[in-house]
Parts: C-alpha cells; structure tokens; sequence
C-alpha cells in the first residue's frame, strides 16, 4: 500500500502531465460505464415492473373468476334447495292432512268407544240398584 | 545525520561569502515561464497537484521542486529583461521554500522520515538559491535590489528554521 502510494505520489510530482490526461479519459470512460449501467437499470426496471403489473392484472382475474364461480355456486345450491322443497312440498302436505285427518277419526272412535263403555257401565250401576 | 548537517552548515558559514566557484546543483528546467499566456493553466495545474499528494515527505519534495523551478524562471525572465516579473517570480519561489519548511515542520510531527537525500538536497538547494538572488541582485540596480536583498533574508531564516527542526534543543 504504501509503494503504491508512493508511486501514485511521484507520478503526480514528476509526471503531472501525463496524471492528468490519464484521469481525465478514466473519467470519460467511468462516465460512459454509468450511463450505460443506468441505462441498462431502467430498462431492466421497466420490464421488471411490466412483468409485475401483468402478474397481478392476471391474479386479480383470477380471484375474480374464483369469486364468480363460488357465488354461481353458492346461487346453484339455493336453488337446488328451492328444487327439493318444490317438489316435496306437495307429498309433505298431502301425508300432513292424511295424518291430521288419521288423528282425528281415531280420536273420534276411541271417545266414542269410551262413551259406549261409560254407558254400559251406567246401565249395570243401575241395575244393582 | 547530524555530521552532515554541520559539514554543510560550515561550508554555509565560512565558504559561502568566498565562493567564486558555483554550487554543483543543478535547477530542473522549469517549462512554460509566467510570461507565458498558458502560465496561470500551469499554476492551477500545480494547485491541484499540491492538493492531492498523499505522503508528507513527498509534500517536501514538491514544494522543492517548485522552489528550484520557480527561481531559475526568476533568473531566466531576468536574462529576458523582464525585471519586474522576475522580481515577481523570485518572492513565490522563495514562498515555496517557506511552505517546504511548514511541511517539513508537519512529516516531522506525524513522525514521517524524511530521506537523508532530500535533506541534502533541501541544503544544497538553499546554498544555491542564495548564490541566484545574490546574481540576480549585482544584475539590478536602485531600488530593484531591494527586492532579492529581502528574499535572500527570508532565504535564510528558512533554512535556520529548517536547522532547528532537525536538530530540536532539548
């Protein structure tokens, strides 16, 4: 380090007009190599950021569809839900009334089979007296 | 270290106000002079330059270099007729002594070595600087003389400087 430093020092006393140039066209040169990597950056930038637009323009499509689809679904279980209660709503209230009706006769036979009995026994209480 | 220091300090004292013969030290050539338009692109050169060196010692080296540089233009703009900016030139050399000894002053403080051969040349050069002003002084006349006389004063209060800090008195 320190020979170089010391080299660096004696080209700058005895040779100022050569240092000089020479720095001048490392600079040109340093110059160009920023440019160029600026240049190179934004255009890598610029796709990079193309790309990332493209990316999430098709995710958000994506998501999209996936909502569409969840909400045609969740309409096509409603309505196959809507389906089987039609259909079964006609059965349902027919077995409902044969049922009730079911209901009431046999409670009407078994309140008149209990009158007869009251009756009957109405009758022997009577004779015993 | 310490012997050499005396043995020019002696060739300072005792053979310099009878040297006819010229110090063996030779100034780098110094490029484009400050008559040149182009002058103040170099000056900012050397700015920038000054700025940026990394090593103290180099810092001395430098602040040398432009030293030797600067005043053998004062000489050169002198054998011109350009007596003005001569005089000119000659007090921003003598500056970069000046600065040589601040820098000195900083490497000695971060502990930095400086080079057995820079210290001698940081001698010889001073010897030599002194014998410039000296002809540059016998060149002109009245009140321009004034000039090189201040600048071979502050010559050598720079290199006493540059003795003391070599040789601290503890």
């Amino acid at each position: 380090m320190k020979e170089l430093i010391s080299l660096y020092d004696n080209v700058l006393i005895y040779y100022p007009n050569v240092f000089f140039p020479v720095l001048f066209f490392l600079g040109i040169i340093l110059i160009i190599f920023v440019i160029k990597g600026i240049v190179f950056l934004s255009k890598g930038t610029v796709l990079v950021i193309r790309e990332i637009k493209r990316e999430l323009k098709n995710r958000v499509k994506q998501r999209k569809k996936q909502v569409k689809i969840k909400q045609k679904e969740r309409i096509s279980f409603i309505q196959v839900i809507e389906d089987i209660f039609k259909k079964n709503k006609a059965p349902f209230l027919r077995n409902a009334k044969i049922t009730f009706f079911r209901i009431c006769t046999t409670s009407i036979f078994i309140t008149s089979k209990i009158e007869k009995i009251i009756k009957k026994i109405k009758k022997e209480i009577l004779i015993e007296k | 270290m310490k012997k050499i220091n005396i043995i020019f300090i002696i060739y300072y004292f005792v053979f310099l106000p009878k040297a006819f013969a010229e110090t063996n030290y030779a100034f780098p050539w110094p490029g484009i002079l400050p008559d040149n338009k182009i002058y103040k692109l170099k000056v900012l050169r050397n700015k920038i330059v000054e700025k940026i060196i990394v090593g103290p010692a180099k810092k001395v080296e430098f602040d040398l270099l432009m030293a030797d540089k600067t005043i053998y233009a004062s000489k050169l703009l002198m054998e011109k007729g350009k007596v003005d900016l001569s005089k000119e030139t000659v007090l921003k050399g003598e500056n970069y002594y000046s600065m040589l000894v601040q820098d000195y002053n900083m490497a000695l403080l971060s502990h930095e070595q400086i080079p057995s051969w820079l210290d001698q040349k940081i001698t010889l050069a001073a010897i030599k600087h002194q014998e410039v002003f000296k002809q540059l002084e016998d060149k002109v006349t009245g009140e321009n003389k004034k000039t090189f006389q201040i600048v071979s004063k502050f010559s050598k209060i720079n290199y006493d400087f540059i003795v003391g800090l070599r040789n601290p008195k503890k």
